[in-house]
């Protein structure tokens, strides 16, 4: 009997490794999607990066969905462009969005790599900015109380 | 638009308190007599002061005309029963009272026999008033009914609801005697039956079962139903309002850009309001099955002197507008809702039919304010 709860033990954290893998790799398909509409379409491009948004709890793989969002939002940086994009999500995507500007803005992996070419405060902002106006402080209350949160 | 900033900019030294004067420094709860004349209030604090209005909405015209002290700690609800007559309070010294207006012209308390060890948070009269509800910190919700050989109310905990946290809101369903919907800051909304064999012979929904079972993101912090029954709303502290269709079982969940709300009331089967921290009742609006958010009832257009002209409310934008680019923030005048502070309590004031056509809010910035439900309607479509 004891070697069969050793075996459950193992089995749930084999799960949660399968399902961490399974939410890397549609990351992968995200990521090569979103790079696909980057240069055409820049609504199409940000509606692909917000799709389907992790629910592994596993930070590193949070860290990456939010890089292939931040692809995106660091490609337009003009603001009136930023204000036409946000304009063009539902509520949802707004949402959505809201909670990885500010997983963007942890940074917290770029600090430890070292690797500030990739990070731009400013730009993060700017959507913060336009995202709030557009949005509401219900989306940030939404980020917060969101214990699934991208 | 960005008339929901307004919470983070309300000043109290511009106050326009000679427009909408205030009752008190604080009220945590109030409820309307059945022919709307008087009114009973919690200024915060452990006691209820019944005031007669005679129809007017300046609160220095009216007189009050008792006083009820016998609660220990601050009373958080009040319930009047429009038929009988009775008030019903509920304090967190864990006790509630049924008050009686006597002969003498004075009401009378009887102790209700809730058996909680923790506050009672919220109580509710049925439809046919012949019992209530009370929701407490105990986790439990108590329907009491009154044992006329003992001359007491009596009340009976449902024991088989597992709530795993405090009762915030409860509201009957007004069709039968029976339903009662509750919400907790367990993130839960349920619907759970209160029949009891002694005063109801049919048993549509048995004592102390969960019909149905909603889960939100945030504290559920009220429940209500439409006038007909047929919608349950409960507004959650995640900023979204929730709605059932209670004949498909169906929920829809509507996003809100504002503060979360704390109160709701359905002003028909097709528009409800919702008011809490962001100062100001906001509606919604039914489209087949879908609710959608109109807009807030108060944009803040009130100024010390003013008449509420738009040309204010249009320079108001301008600055957050220059705000936004420059990045400073000099503001001179704060958008100034009609109330200051989070509204904490929303009734029905006037009906037309089932419809509610005026309700009131109160607030713990002091002020019991009246609101036309057409002009919320208006108001909000801007």
């Amino acid at each position: 009997e004891k070697k069969k709860k050793t075996l459950n033990i193992m089995s749930s954290v084999e799960k949660k490794e399968a399902a961490i893998a399974e939410a890397q790799q549609k990351i992968e398909e995200r990521k090569a999607k979103v790079k696909n509409l980057l240069g055409s379409d820049a609504l199409g491009a940000l509606k692909a990066s917000l799709e389907d948004p992790p629910k592994v709890s596993d930070l590193d793989t949070k860290r990456k969905s939010a890089e292939v969002v931040g692809e995106v939002l660091y490609k337009n940086t003009d603001k009136d462009d930023i204000e036409k994009l946000i304009n063009g999500l539902n509520t949802k995507e707004q949402d959505i969005l809201m909670q990885y500007l500010y997983r963007s803005m942890e940074a917290a992996h770029i600090i430890t790599n070292n690797d500030w070419k990739q990070y731009n405060s400013a730009i993060l902002f700017r959507w913060h900015a336009t995202l709030l106006s557009i949005a509401g402080v219900g989306s940030i209350v939404r980020t917060i109380s969101n214990k699934k949160s991208a | 638009s960005l008339s929901w900033f307004s919470h983070t900019h309300n000043m109290s030294f511009n106050s326009p308190a000679s427009i909408f004067p205030v009752l008190y420094s604080v009220i945590s709860c109030h409820a309307w007599n059945g022919d709307r004349t008087q009114v009973a209030v919690c200024p915060g604090n452990s006691q209820i002061h019944v005031y007669e209005t005679n129809g007017e909405q300046d609160v220095k015209k009216w007189k009050k005309i008792h006083e009820l002290t016998d609660h220990d700690h601050l009373v958080t609800c009040i319930d009047w029963a429009p038929k009988t007559n009775r008030i019903l309070s509920c304090s967190q010294d864990r006790n509630a009272y049924v008050w009686d207006l006597g002969e003498n012209g004075k009401w009378n308390p009887s102790l209700v026999l809730l058996r909680i060890n923790r506050a009672a948070v919220t109580c509710k009269w049925s439809p046919e008033e012949n019992k209530f509800a009370v929701g407490s910190g105990a986790k439990t919700i108590t329907v009491c009914y009154f044992e006329s050989d003992q001359n007491w109310w009596v009340g009976k905990p449902t024991k088989k609801v597992r709530f795993r946290s405090t009762v915030l809101s409860l509201a009957w369903q007004p069709t039968n005697n029976q339903v009662l919907a509750s919400a907790s800051s367990d993130f839960k909304c349920r619907v759970i039956g209160a029949h009891l064999k002694n005063l109801e012979k049919e048993k549509i929904a048995p004592f102390s079962k969960t019909l149905q079972e909603y889960t939100a993101e945030g504290w559920v912090h009220d429940v209500a139903f439409s006038p007909s029954g047929k919608y349950l709303g409960f507004v959650s502290h995640n900023s979204t309002l929730t709605v059932v269709n209670m004949d498909t079982k169906e929920a829809v969940s509507v996003p809100y850009p504002s503060l979360p709300a704390t109160r709701l009331l359905f002003l028909s089967d097709d528009n409800v309001v919702i008011a809490g921290h962001s100062y100001s009742p906001e509606l919604f609006t039914r489209d087949g099955d879908n609710w959608v958010y109109k807009g807030r009832c108060d944009h803040g257009q009130y100024k010390a002197g003013g008449t509420g002209n738009r040309s204010s409310v249009r320079s108001a934008f301008m600055k957050f507008q220059k705000i936004d680019s420059v990045g400073t923030q000099n503001i001179g005048h704060a958008i100034q809702t009609r109330h200051e502070n989070s509204i904490n309590g929303l009734q029905v004031y006037k009906k037309d039919g089932d419809n509610v056509t005026e309700f009131t809010s109160c607030g713990i910035d002091g002020r019991l304010l009246f609101w036309e439900a057409k002009k919320c309607i208006d108001e909000a479509k801007l």
